[in-house]
């Protein structure tokens, strides 16, 4: 499924006018359909077409909405796990203290670097490389706090500053989980090109059986959708698009630790 | 558990066949009948087979459409779940540095044991087998850490260290539960079944009844209709199917501890 788990990496201009084309055609399609038969002799009841062109509406409608809502809270869980991420490295920087020196201060040392690293590679986009610098960060973290161990007078202090080094470390997986994983499943993407054209063909086909011209509010309802679909793919990649998670929270925690460096 | 395990022996297309091939044997059945009866009198009597059809459908849309995001919110929770396992493990791992030594190598061999299992039991589909081996290598992992209770210094670091190892115990047995026990009740998926044919036997007895030609639009919504039931029981599908929660996460603990040890 690699593709269709990729189809919201698509440029999100090329999905807006893909999918834009794709509605329009099977309007067209459906209406000229539609038109044709209702020239023949017998012909469809207009009332059996328009129930069912307004169930397929309802279908395509909850479906969109769902999977809107499903973005949505993709890119909330995004936000919330940098957050969270700035919260347990300040955190773990401020349980330093509890740590001898000069664990200390290399400890320090290495949750700057981490955060430097971090900041850069949001903004620079090579996010592998950030990546793999970030888990040797985390392995030297790990390495002085266990040289502590050793030598240290109250093993209950030192275990407060692990447990704060653990979750440091479970929130980068967080965070990876959360940008490479939460994503729209490629099963729900297809549904959505199966039933959205299937849909507006329909519409287009009832509208050919009672009606000899197009009315304007066809395009009002291709251009809904098109937007609402383009607006799911946007909320779906929090890295691209024009919804992006600030990194704010980050770079208020790099000017406070570099305040406190001082 | 019966009907489930009906429905996941049979392929996913097979079902999607079958659905298909189910609901248009229905349209035509109640076109049949519909086509059969005597015509309408009065035009009034119409629209109340008209409002009829259009609330079997409403409520069809609504019931697929609400299944549809539960099965969505389980794959959700099943990928939830096997993240946190691989943090709580990667904790527990990272923690057995606190303890003495031969405990210590003892319990990461156990670890990345246990790690190996699960691995194995997802790609070779042998979910019960490794359940029990899983629950085995637990009992030992306690045990080892009860010994090493005996010879250390310092019962807060074993107190860190045991920590870590319930919450990989307990994540284990949600992960049983969001994996192999939330699926959607055998009752809805009779009832979605049930509703699917009667509203398509009845959008084919309007037809019938009104001596209308079949709309082309009638096999377009059976056929939205079989595609969103097809993506509810890939959602809902633990192994198999098109969709599978994306192992990745653990492969990659796997690397790393083996990485660790040479």
């Amino acid at each position: 499924m690699g593709f269709y788990d990729r189809l919201g990496d698509f440029p999100i201009l090329t999905l807006f006018v893909a999918t834009l084309i794709i509605v329009l055609l099977s309007y067209e399609g459906g209406f000229r359909a539609g038109r044709w038969r209702s020239r023949r002799p017998k012909r469809e009841q207009e009332v059996v077409v328009r129930s069912m062109v307004g169930t397929m509406l309802g279908l395509l409608t909850f479906i969109l909405a769902f999977t809107f809502w499903l973005a949505a809270t993709h890119f909330d869980a995004a936000r919330q796990a940098l957050l969270n991420e700035a919260n347990a490295i300040r955190t773990a920087y401020l349980r330093a203290d509890l740590l001898p020196e000069p664990q200390r201060a290399e400890i320090r040392d290495l949750l700057r670097k981490y955060v430097d690293v971090r900041l850069e590679g949001a903004r620079s986009g090579k996010i592998d490389q950030a990546i793999a610098q970030s888990e040797v960060l985390h392995a030297q973290l790990w390495s002085q706090a266990i040289a502590v161990r050793e030598k240290t007078s109250s093993p209950i202090l030192m275990g407060y500053f692990i447990q704060s080094l653990n979750d440091l470390i479970s929130l980068h997986s967080r965070r990876l989980m959360v940008g490479r994983e939460f994503r729209i499943p490629g099963t729900i993407w297809i549904v959505l090109f199966v039933v959205m054209p299937l849909a507006s063909a329909s519409i287009g086909c009832h509208g050919g059986l009672t009606e000899e011209s197009r009315p304007l509010v066809a395009v009002a309802f291709v251009l809904t959708v098109s937007v609402v679909m383009t607006l799911i793919a946007d909320l779906d990649t929090p890295r691209k698009g024009s919804l992006m998670v600030s990194q704010q929270a980050l770079t208020d925690l790099r000017n406070t630790m570099n305040a406190a460096n001082d | 558990m019966q009907f489930h395990g009906l429905l996941d022996a049979l392929p996913i297309w097979a079902l999607f066949v079958a659905t298909l091939a189910l609901a248009l044997l229905s349209f035509e059945g109640g076109f049949w009948v519909g086509g059969r009866s005597s015509q309408l009198s009065d035009p009034q009597q119409e629209k109340v087979v008209s409002r009829l059809v259009g609330g079997i459908l409403g409520l069809l849309a609504f019931i697929v459409g609400f299944t549809f995001s539960v099965a969505a919110s389980h794959f959700d929770a099943r990928r939830q779940a096997l993240h946190d396992e691989v943090n709580a493990i990667r904790t527990a791992y990272l923690r057995a540095d606190l303890l003495q030594d031969p405990h210590r190598s003892e319990i990461r061999n156990l670890l990345r044991e246990y790690v190996d299992v699960r691995s194995e039991g997802r790609r070779s589909e042998k979910i019960e087998e490794a359940i029990t081996r899983s629950e085995e290598l637990q009992d030992r992992l306690w045990s080892q850490t009860v010994a090493a209770k005996e010879n250390t210094s310092n019962s807060a670091f074993i107190g860190n260290f045991i920590q870590s190892l319930n919450e990989v115990f307990t994540l284990h047995s949600r992960r049983v539960s969001a994996g192999l026990e939330a699926r959607i009740p055998d009752v809805i998926w009779l009832v979605i079944c049930g509703i699917t044919m009667l509203a398509a036997a009845s959008i084919g007895y309007h037809a019938g009844l009104t001596r209308s030609r079949r709309a082309p639009v009638a096999p377009a919504l059976i056929l939205a209709f079989s595609v969103v039931i097809l993506l509810i029981a890939d959602l809902e599908r633990p192994l198999g199917g098109f969709l599978e929660v994306d192992q990745k996460a653990m492969t990659d603990l796997r690397n790393k501890m083996n990485a660790q040890t040479r």
